[in-house]
């Protein structure tokens, strides 16, 4: 599923002060590539990923700009800036994986649970086998990230590599055509991050689904198809990995 | 853990799998909504006892009425009328209307008690065979065998149930269904009008805890050793004196007329006013002593006016008839008293027409609405209003309290789902409605609806079915009475849950608790996803 982005604004008044967090980000995504945002520290890297994703709605006027066209997100024949309500909700649930910067598990479910109920939000009503079928499903998903022997164990139990692996497992129960990380391995140790790298190499080879990837690391940069930069709310460098070296 | 696993397998059908989930999760973990749960419990209980003690006050209020007078009394008071015969005649033509009437005299006495105390009562003339059929009078006589002892008497120590007694009380009772002795003077086979007090008016036994009562001065036996010894049974031996006023028909006073009667047996109505203060004699009896029996008068003020029409012809000797102050009518099953009522006044009209000069007449029964054919919640109107009002009053202020409560469960629930927010965030963001976000939280207070009205229901059944115990034991260990009979009118406090009001108050406790999460559920709904993401 390809992914595409035209002027993207996000502004927040804060405190009667606007603060301009994009300002006019365009992104152009093929069907099964996957693209590393980088940049400083609070340039919008997090805001950009929220737009594309559906959690948010980038600005409709964009003061100054009427001649750049409406601001809009298509995800392959979807015209996610036009989708509200339900329709909204269900293409997070069915085309998007999400992986957050803080993991953001449900403390109170299993690591069983908090894959299975990705897949409970999609497929809402089920019954008997079918949920048993999903439970299934999210237990097989959980040992092949080397986590069969945590399926009980709440998220607080786990180590910060073992509740990414958990993450990442919940953003890809559904199997989404769309898959967006951020910084899936900041706060991880080299090899850590490399084996969640892993995981999402393979499932991309798998299923063929499109990635953007925040990132801080030159390590996660170089794998990806293509860099781009956020730099003052603009993308200023769109460049192949080969470029960025 | 059962709780959690009946709304695991239950809630599928209704809610999607992950709400499902969710409401239970949270509510195995979390322990400030089972205090909101226990607070629906309390205000739940607390309306329903005194709903139940309130409402079951007013009906045995209105119920008492049977016992007392039956549906409807038609009265003229003091003097009483005449031709009473008659006017039972009118009534029971109808068999749908009436099932039984009944002639009283109803008038006030000064009763010498054994113990030598002097006081005012009620005196009522009643003929026991039709008086049985209008109120609940053969069940009132207290003395008599019983085999099945009251429900709180465990250890059977009620001496009605003594078998050894069992000839003696049921002398007592025949005496009592008769209102007569054996007279001993005379010889077998004659009788001695007697007199029934009601239970409390003597002062010779008291009541147990346990509702039965024993006899302080009681029938006194010798044992194998010799030994004098008081067995407690109800003894008839002591008398009572009745001083009443007569007056004569047109309401002059006579003299002061004193009977002695023996005493038969004893009533018990419940209602605290009448047991302490009526005394039944025979009606015959009665009649005589206010000079209200049949009589043959030489008119010697042939100038005096009738009291009831003016233009009535004046009679030299005349026969004046024997009158009652009342006439007691009892409905089949299914009239109202007030149906009843209405029939009554209506064959009272034709029957002062019928008689016209020599009973009150039926205008002076109009003018005088309510006032000669009432029910019983007529002659109570101010009582039976007040605890209606009151009780209206009291559930009014108690549902304000039960409000207390579901804002306890806003409060507790908002509360939750800012601490809930980034989890609410996690949940949008991979696809869950801001709807289903929100049947989350309302299922959530539904089922602390649920648990926490099922368990006031429950606690309130406790305290109402066991409320007489309870309060004694609080007077006895406490000191603390709050049900006076003297206030209250019934010596028992009423102990019955009906099942229409534990239902109402049930589903108002779901519904306040309902009501308390529909607010918080709707913030959770309108969450935005970022923002709930964002918060730390
Ligand atoms: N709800 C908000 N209200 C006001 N300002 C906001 C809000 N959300 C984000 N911002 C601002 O937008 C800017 C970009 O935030 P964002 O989280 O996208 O940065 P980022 O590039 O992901 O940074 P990091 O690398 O530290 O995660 C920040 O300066 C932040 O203060
Ligand atoms: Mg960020």
């Amino acid at each position: 599923m390809d992914l595409h982005a035209a002027n993207l604004f996000k502004t927040y008044t804060l405190h009667r002060k606007r603060v301009e967090v994009l300002r006019g980000v365009s992104l152009e995504v093929p069907s099964g590539a996957c693209v590393a945002v980088v940049g400083k520290s609070g340039s919008g890297k997090s805001t950009l990923l929220h737009l594309l994703g559906g959690l948010d709605r980038p600005d409709k006027a964009n003061p100054g700009q009427a001649d750049l066209g409406p601001a809009q997100v298509r995800a392959g024949e979807t015209d996610v800036t036009r989708l509200r309500g339900s329709a909204l909700d269900r293409y997070r649930a069915q085309s998007v994986g999400f992986v957050f910067q803080l993991y953001h598990l449900l403390p109170e479910l299993s690591v069983l649970q908090n894959v299975a109920i990705a897949a409970m939000v999609r497929h809402g009503l089920a019954f008997g086998a079918q949920r048993g079928a999903q439970m299934a499903k999210a237990a097989a998903l959980l040992t092949s990230f080397g986590m069969g022997h945590r399926l009980e164990h709440r998220p607080a139990e786990l180590s910060g590599g073992e509740r990414q692996r958990v993450a990442l497992a919940r953003a890809l129960i559904n199997r989404p055509l769309l898959l967006f990380a951020d910084e899936p391995t900041g706060n991880l140790d080299p090899s850590t991050g490399g084996q969640i790298l892993d995981l999402l190499d393979a499932y991309r080879r798998e299923t063929g689904a499109t990635m953007v990837i925040v990132t801080h690391s030159i390590e996660v940069a170089s794998r990806a198809d293509r860099v781009v930069r956020l730099v003052d709310g603009r993308i200023v460098v769109d460049q192949t990995v080969q470029a960025v070296g | 853990m059962r709780i959690g696993a009946c709304l695991h397998t239950s809630t599928y059908a209704l809610a999607h799998v992950y709400q499902a989930l969710l409401t239970r999760i949270y509510l195995t973990s979390k322990v400030m909504p089972l205090l909101a749960a226990v607070a629906v419990t309390l205000c739940t209980a607390m309306v329903l006892v005194v709903w139940s003690v309130m409402g079951g006050f007013l009906t045995m209020l209105l119920s008492t009425g049977r016992s007392m007078v039956g549906d409807v009394s038609i009265t003229w008071p003091t003097t009483g009328f005449a031709h009473y015969e008659r006017l039972i005649e009118l009534l029971e033509q109808d068999k749908a209307m009436v099932l039984a009437a009944t002639p009283v005299i109803e008038t006030l006495a000064m009763a010498s008690l054994p113990d030598d105390r002097v006081e005012a009562v009620t005196v009522r003339g009643i003929d026991p065979a039709t008086y049985s059929k209008v109120v609940d009078f053969d069940q009132s006589l207290w003395w008599r065998p019983v085999t099945e002892a009251l429900p709180r008497d465990k250890s059977r120590a009620d001496v009605r149930l003594d078998p050894n007694y069992a000839t003696d009380l049921d002398q007592v009772l025949t005496d009592g269904r008769r209102l007569a002795e054996p007279d001993r003077n005379v010889g077998p086979g004659a009788l001695v009008p007697a007199a029934i007090p009601g239970i409390e008016l003597l002062g010779l036994s008291t009541r147990s805890p346990e509702g039965f009562y024993s006899v302080d001065r009681g029938r006194v036996k010798l044992t194998a050793t010799g030994d004098v010894r008081n067995v407690g049974v109800f003894a008839p031996a002591t008398r009572i004196t009745l001083r009443v006023v007569p007056f004569d028909s047109q309401g002059r006073e006579v003299s002061l007329v004193p009977g002695v009667f023996p005493i038969a047996n004893e009533f018990r109505t419940g209602v605290y006013e009448v047991d302490r203060r009526t005394v039944m004699v025979p009606l015959a009896r009665l009649q005589q002593m206010l000079k209200m029996d049949q009589a043959t008068i030489v008119d010697t003020q042939s100038a005096e006016n009738d009291a009831f029409s003016p233009d009535a012809p004046k009679p030299g000797v005349r026969i004046a008839p024997a009158r009652v102050t009342t006439v007691l009518v009892r409905a089949p099953n299914g009239i109202s008293p007030e149906t009843l009522r209405e029939y009554c006044e209506g064959v009272y009209a034709s029957f002062a027409a019928e008689f016209a000069g020599q009973v009150p007449s039926g205008d002076l029964m109009a003018r005088n609405r309510g006032r000669i054919v009432r029910t019983w919640e007529d002659q109570n109107a101010t009582l039976v209003g007040a605890v209606r009002k009151e009780t209206g009053l009291v559930l009014m202020l108690l549902w304000l309290i039960s409000l207390v409560a579901s804002f306890l469960i806003l409060a507790i629930f908002w509360a939750m789902i800012s601490e809930k927010t980034k989890d609410i965030g996690t949940l949008r963001a991979i696809g869950a409605s801001g709807r289903g976000i929100a049947g989350i939280w309302l299922a959530y207070g539904l089922v602390i609806g649920i648990i926490g009205s099922a368990l006031g229901l429950a606690l309130a059944s406790v305290i109402v079915l066991n409320i007489n115990p309870i309060h004694e034991w609080l007077g006895s260990a406490l000191g603390l009475y709050v049900w006076d009979p003297r206030v209250y009118y019934f010596a028992t406090i009423p102990n019955k849950i009906e099942l229409h009001r534990a239902l109402t108050v049930g589903l108002c406790g779901v519904g306040f608790s309902l009501l308390g999460a529909i607010i918080p559920a709707l913030r959770a709904a309108a969450m935005k996803p970022v923002a709930a993401l964002r918060f730390e």
